[in-house]
């Protein structure tokens, strides 16, 4: 006797995996392959031969006459990418944790009500998101429009909007944990006599732990990898590693290149899950209302 | 349709089952279990949670795979057999009614599954919802039913495929104290009905003793006792099944010419021929001591605490060595019964009992 | 709760930033909404309302055509990825194969995955193996980037039900595809339903995977969007994205209410 499904055939599943392999497991492994190809001689594409160039290429710089150098231009925008993906991060944890909790604290009725609120900005096409902001932060837009300064093509624009998309990611985790969490331990620790940083620091930080973990995790990950936010708000000044894959892939015709930057950036996501000790739903999917998830 | 006592129906033969818990440590869910249930027979397993009962049950289902020995029903092999085939059918405890589908669905679900026609499906499951007092709510969703109604409809489901045997999976132990007793009448009505082996199984001593025709006790895996309610209260195997089955206590001593002496108290087993001098193990249950003269004196005890609960006092009672002895008395004495007095201690000679095997010849 | 008191005397900063957090998230999407009805060839400077942009742009072919392609994509995505997803979660079950987890971790990967990986790596592998860039490569990547999420509702949905359920239909003799047909199907229908509309929205609005592998006569409706913003804010892209943030919080919330008087 195999142990086997209790809900029905196992082969009704093969679709679903034949698709994961077809469609993610073999583009991962191209693009690994392609990392280590030479590039094409016209246009698009690779020739089959093994190099590690791609790489070198990304950290180090040959010019003219056959001198080395380190190639500022890759890091600096890998270096920004991450910079603005932390900022971006801190800001949502600075907003987010508070905003959860306070829908915590809120009635239950009232709290589903918040959390409805919460994700349907998520679930408004990202392109309409973004230009919403273009709209605020433009030229003649209404920030300068009250005496605020122009922001758009900035990278201050694209914080601002990479906050807006991934707000409601920090939001949702830790609230799930924050509903379930007995506020009475806070209240005893003010009984205690612990100061209100002391109870923030000591009590309930710790308490929420697995919910600011995923939340940094999934506002972190996706951030780091964004491209319509960065190319609409940012503008060609503030390119990131999104843009500069795209590139590669596009403009520059660089695939060994381009897929080198999309291995690294596999790399990081890895990184950042094993740091974050991620539990807990992923990403877009924590932005499910609970309502359409199971319903009798 | 009764045809109890024709051989045996169910075979358990050396049955083992090992499964890795979360720590990562072997655990002995089943060991060595052999048990034959006659045609007809109503047996519960009884034992505490994790003794291995459920996991047997569930075996004999086909839910769970057995790592050595046989399961099988007369000539049939069970346990190499798919559990959709397999000639048995269960009632779970969390009854498991399909949720999207009427009584009378839920009952005809398992004969669809045959292929039976559909003018003799009706029929049975008609008999079937008759059987179990249901045929009003057959048009009724599990969710619009109470408790008890829900327990009728998983019985009736099970029955309908007149299994040879039927297995109940602690099927009483949702619902409250009053209810549960008019279930344990309705079963016995319906096994008595159908004539269908049941194998019941339970942590409630008290269920077993009132629905079993013989009783399995279960510790850790393995089986301790089998017997008529009688034989296993009377006659435990074990100190376990002695403790687990009502109340005793148990003394284990010297024994010289058929008495036993254990501190300050001597027992008569005049009953029991053991060589001159052994150590034996005895059990007395509560209601076997007495604080009236007539009886065998087994010496002094202090009352520690007394406990009314209305048609009689149970007694907690040390010895100076502090050890505690469960006593059962009428009520009439209960106002000389104080806390710290000292009484005699009486016992009947009858209901001493030495545990099978607690014998050790001291030669 | 006399506790909720006294932490809101104590932290009283929760609340106003919690206010702002809804504020920021709602000011922009309502500014978009406001604008739309602009007389003003301004895009962001407003001259009274009117509705002559939604005029305009509900006559711009273009962009009905984008809209028409999107649809065309969507459903068919949504439908597929949804019964595909299904197929997983009932055939996986619940306890699996170390083989099997690695397969499902693929499945699953777009959901914490930055999407511009999967999408260039689908290109190459598209142009690895000569495949052509079509309606139907397009249709399958879109199907491999929304089974995850239809896989969501459907798995939680089989874990809120008493496994005993399925224990009993086997007991009553039924093989797994009866089993399939009769109990979990039915079970799981709402739950599909969730998928369906959730992959619908995504697919819809997916960006990267499409740009990347789109091809002469397959552009989606926010590579169309995409293309007018880059060329910065116009009375015109107000209205679009007015309508973008409308219709799917208005559909999102009318399935809301619908499966929740379904459930009763």
């Amino acid at each position: 006797m195999k142990r086997k499904s209790p809900f029905g055939p196992s082969g009704v599943s093969y679709p679903a995996l034949t698709m994961g392999l077809l469609l993610i497991g073999a583009p991962l492994l191209v693009v690994s392959l392609f990392s280590f190809l030479k590039r094409g001689s016209f246009g698009s594409g690779v020739v089959y031969k093994f190099t590690t160039d791609a790489y070198s290429s990304i950290l180090i710089q040959t010019n003219l006459i056959g001198q080395h150098s380190l190639n500022t231009a890759y890091l600096s925008i890998i270096w920004r990418s991450i910079v603005l993906a932390l900022s971006v991060t801190v800001i949502c944890l600075l907003v987010g944790i508070p905003t959860a909790i306070w829908i915590a604290l809120q009635k239950k009725s009232v709290q589903k009500i918040l959390i409805i609120l919460v994700t349907i900005p998520f679930w408004v096409n990202v392109l309409a998101r973004t230009y919403a902001w273009m709209l605020l932060l433009a030229d003649k837009g209404l920030l300068s429009q009250i005496g605020g300064p122009t922001l758009l093509y900035t990278n201050w624009a694209t914080l601002i909007g990479l906050t807006y998309a991934f707000l409601p990611f920090m939001v949702l985790p830790v609230y799930a944990v924050a509903e379930k969490m007995d506020f009475r331990t806070l209240e005893a620790g003010f009984d205690l006599g612990a100061s209100g940083w002391r109870v923030l620091f000591k009590v309930l930080l710790p308490t929420l732990k697995y919910g600011i973990l995923s939340g940094i995790a999934v506002v972190f990950i996706p951030a780091l990898g964004a491209y319509v936010q960065p190319s609409l708000l940012g503008g060609n000044k503030s390119m990131l590693i999104g843009s500069l894959i795209n590139d590669q892939f596009g403009d520059s015709r660089n695939w060994p290149v381009g897929s080198a930057l999309a291995v690294l950036l596999v790399l990081m996501t890895i990184f950042a899950l094993g740091t974050f000790k991620f539990r807990g739903r992923f990403g877009r999917s924590a932005t499910v209302p609970q309502d359409l998830g199971g319903v009798e | 349709m009764n045809s109890r006592g024709n051989g045996s129906a169910l075979q358990i033969r050396d049955v083992s089952k090992t499964f890795t818990d979360a720590k990562g440590r072997l655990v002995h869910a089943l060991k060595d279990v052999t048990l034959e249930i006659a045609h007809g027979e109503f047996i519960v397993l009884l034992g505490p949670s994790g003794c291995g009962k459920t996991t047997l049950l569930r075996s004999i289902a086909g839910f769970e795979e057995i790592d050595s020995g046989t399961i099988s029903l007369g000539q049939m092999r069970l346990d190499q057999m798919a559990a959709n085939r397999r000639p048995v059918n269960t009632v779970f405890q969390s009854y498991a009614l399909f949720p999207h589908m009427s009584v009378e669905e839920n009952v005809s679900f398992g004969l669809e599954c045959e292929g039976l026609p559909r003018s003799e499906i009706k029929v049975r499951v008609a008999e079937m919802l008759d059987l179990v007092h249901l045929t009003e709510l057959a048009d009724r969703k599990p969710n619009q039913m109470s408790g008890g109604q829900q327990q009728r409809a998983a019985l009736a489901r099970a029955l309908a495929k007149k299994p040879q045997v039927l297995l109940l999976d602690e099927p009483l132990a949702a619902l409250d104290l009053k209810l549960r007793r008019a279930m344990q009448t309705e079963l016995k009505r319906i096994h008595r009905a159908t004539g269908t082996t049941f194998l019941f199984v339970t942590h409630d001593q008290n269920e077993a003793m009132a629905l079993g025709d013989r009783i399995a006790v279960f510790s850790q895996g393995q089986l301790r006792q089998c017997g008529t309610p009688a034989e296993v209260y009377e006659n435990p195997a074990d100190e376990f099944v002695a403790s687990f089955i009502g109340e005793s206590t148990s003394f284990t001593g010297l024994v010289m010419d058929g008495i036993l002496k254990f501190e300050e108290l001597t027992f008569p087993i005049p009953r029991y021929e053991l060589s001159s001098v052994s150590v034996a193990q005895i059990v007395v249950r509560p209601e076997a001591f007495s604080f009236e003269t007539g009886e065998y004196k087994c010496g002094e005890v202090t009352i520690e605490e007394t406990t009314y609960s209305g048609d009689s006092i149970e007694v907690i009672a040390t010895l100076r060595s502090g050890k505690q002895i469960k006593i059962q008395s009428p009520v009439e004495i209960l106002s000389a019964l104080k806390v710290g007095s000292r009484h005699d201690l009486y016992v009947d000679p009858l209901r001493v009992r030495i545990l099978h095997g607690a014998v050790a010849d001291m030669e | 709760m006399r506790s909720t008191v006294e932490v809101r005397r104590q932290i009283p900063s929760v609340a106003s930033i919690g206010i702002l957090a809804i504020a920021f998230l709602y000011v922009p999407l309502m500014t978009v909404l406001v604008f739309s009805f602009n007389r003003s060839e301004d895009a962001t400077v407003w001259g009274g309302f009117s509705t002559k942009w939604y005029s305009t742009v509900l006559h711009n072919s273009d962009l009905i055509r984008a809209a028409k392609f999107s649809l065309s994509l969507a459903v068919p995505s949504a439908l597929l990825a949804s019964l595909f997803a299904a197929g997983l979660a009932i055939g996986i079950g619940v306890v699996h194969s170390r083989r099997i987890v690695l397969l499902q971790m693929l499945v699953n990967a777009p959901l914490i995955l930055p999407e511009i990986v999967t999408a260039v790596g689908t290109l190459a592998l598209f142009s690895a193996v000569k495949i052509p860039l079509n309606f139907a490569s397009l249709l399958a990547a879109h199907v491999a980037l929304c089974i995850p999420f239809a896989f969501l509702p459907i798995r939680s949905r089989l874990r809120d039900l008493d496994p005993a359920i399925f224990e009993a239909a086997e007991d009553l003799g039924a093989s797994s595809r009866r089993v399939m047909l009769r109990i979990t199907a039915p079970l799981i229908i709402p739950a599909v339903f969730s998928a369906m509309l959730l992959t619908f929205i995504i697919s819809m609005d997916d960006f990267l995977t499409s740009m990347f592998l789109s091809g002469p006569s397959t552009t989606t409706l926010p590579l169309y969007i995409f293309g007018l913003l880059k060329l910065g804010v116009s009375p015109e892209v107000n209205v679009i994205s007015a309508l973008l943030l409308v219709i799917p919080t208005v559909g999102l919330l009318l399935s809301v209410v619908w499966i929740r008087k379904r459930g009763k």
